[in-house]
């Protein structure tokens, strides 16, 4: 496992090259962080390199005090809130049809496992974006406590309450579309 | 113990960063509340279950992010190396211009005419001082010819041009100055450098044995403008024979509609 703190202090060196293996590292997941918060795939991708571009940019401001996701994330934060300003009139657009579903399940299983994806999609689409941003970096991003609450530049405990009340958002908004479907 | 130091360990402990088990106490909490029972259930269920799986992005992000890492490198590359160049460039050319011939020759030519002018300034004239004068001067004029021969060689046409106009500054006596002044004539692919060579040889008494070689050059010049100059500079300054052999209707046939009419006009003038 690279250290991505390390790598980073290398490409602020003048190693340029050193930000290949860290563009390898977290293209996947900074990707479909921006899927998840409701980007297609097209602006995605330029939100990936857009960030990336930006990393490269930022490079001498990159200091080691927090992790290097944590300091990505935070640049992508920033990069996608600057495309929505400039773009006021364009709304949050989710491209899920043209997503690669990899896994294999059977007809039965996948049916279900659809189904609770719908609802677990919805419920995080229908509970606000500061909280729903909270559970994606937590649980997609796999960032921890320390990481995101530097990211958000705010106390650890006062995330942690965050994290709980979202999640608690979370799962009404789950039970209430359950009692939807069922 | 709270339900929010619960939910914490479950979170950690399914993110992987905490593998400890729950204490009897916190156990003994958790049986008895089935609200939070719930919510860790439903977190297990949210945390563990493939929700959205992991999208892959196309290969053209990979080709867009390493054009940029590419161009960023080179750019990078520039930037190092221009720092350098620029410092150690100047130095060296400095270094080096300051031993070539011309500045040597330049501040010599400077050093001499000084020395002349104070010299005629401060003695009264006599022979002694006359002779000095005239040495002075032949020094005068072999430095300017050692300068402009010099000028004639740089490879920028200003430079050549000054050359030229040093070699005006000269007596031409020096047939080494000659010989690179017709040679230069020949090759210049300035068209200007060309013209003020001419018109430099206008200055010669007699062109000598150059004069055979200026008509030739004459009759094979491509560009019309140099060689209407050359005939006219032959017509003016040249022998009567090479006069007749430019008038020659044999040669003149080598030479262009327009130069010819030039000549035939010349001729006329003349006569007139």
């Amino acid at each position: 496992m690279f250290d991505e703190k390390e790598l980073m202090f290398q490409v602020k060196a003048g190693q340029l090259d050193k930000l290949a293996t860290l563009f390898e590292n977290n293209k996947v997941q900074l990707f479909n962080y921006f899927i998840r918060t409701g980007n297609n795939r097209a602006l995605s991708e330029d939100l990936v390199q857009e960030t990336f571009m930006r990393v490269l940019a930022y490079r001498t401001s990159f200091s080691g005090s927090s992790t290097f996701k944590s300091w990505m994330y935070g640049i992508a934060r920033n990069t996608v809130a600057e495309h929505y300003r400039k773009n006021k009139n364009q709304i949050l657009n989710c491209d899920m049809d043209d997503e690669e579903l990899a896994n294999e399940h059977t007809l039965a299983e996948e049916f279900e496992t659809a189904q609770q994806n719908d609802i677990f999609n919805k419920s995080l689409a229908s509970i606000s974006s500061e909280d729903r941003e909270i559970i994606l970096l937590s649980r997609f991003q796999q960032l921890n406590y320390q990481e995101i609450s530097t990211l958000l530049d705010c106390n650890l405990n006062t995330l942690k309450s965050r994290m709980r009340n979202a999640l608690s958002k979370l799962q009404m908004s789950y039970q209430k579309l359950v009692g939807e479907n069922g | 113990m709270t339900n929010q130091e619960i939910i914490d360990w479950k979170l950690a402990s399914l993110a992987n960063s905490d593998s400890s088990q729950l204490s009897e106490e916190m156990q003994r909490y958790l049986e008895d509340n089935d609200q939070l029972q719930e919510e860790l259930q439903f977190i297990e269920c949210f945390w563990t279950h493939d929700v959205k799986p992991l999208v892959m992005p196309s290969d053209k992000l990979d080709a867009n992010f390493y054009q940029m890492l590419s161009r960023a490198q080179s750019a990078q590359q520039g930037v190092n190396q221009a720092p350098s160049q620029k410092q150690s460039l100047p130095l060296f050319n400095k270094i080096k211009s300051w031993l070539m011939p011309v500045p040597i020759a330049q501040f010599a030519t400077l050093a001499l005419v000084f020395t002349l002018g104070f010299n005629l300034n401060q003695a009264p004239s006599n022979n002694k001082n006359n002779e000095l004068f005239s040495g002075l001067q032949q020094e005068v004029s072999s430095l300017t010819t050692v300068l402009a021969i010099s000028m004639l060689q740089k490879d920028s046409a200003s430079e050549r041009l000054s050359g030229v106009a040093y070699s005006r500054q000269t007596d031409l006596s020096n047939p080494v100055l000659i010989e690179q002044l017709i040679e230069l004539l020949a090759r210049d692919k300035s068209t200007s450098v060309r013209l003020a060579i001419i018109n430099s040889l206008s200055d010669l008494k007699s062109f000598g044995s150059s004069e055979q070689q200026l008509f030739t050059m004459a009759k094979q010049e491509e560009n019309l403008l140099v060689q209407i100059e050359l005939c006219r500079l032959l017509l003016n300054y040249g022998s009567i024979e090479i006069k007749t052999l430019l008038k020659d209707p044999t040669n003149k046939q080598f030479l262009k509609p327009e130069t010819q009419e030039f000549i035939q006009a010349q001729s006329m003038a003349s006569y007139i």
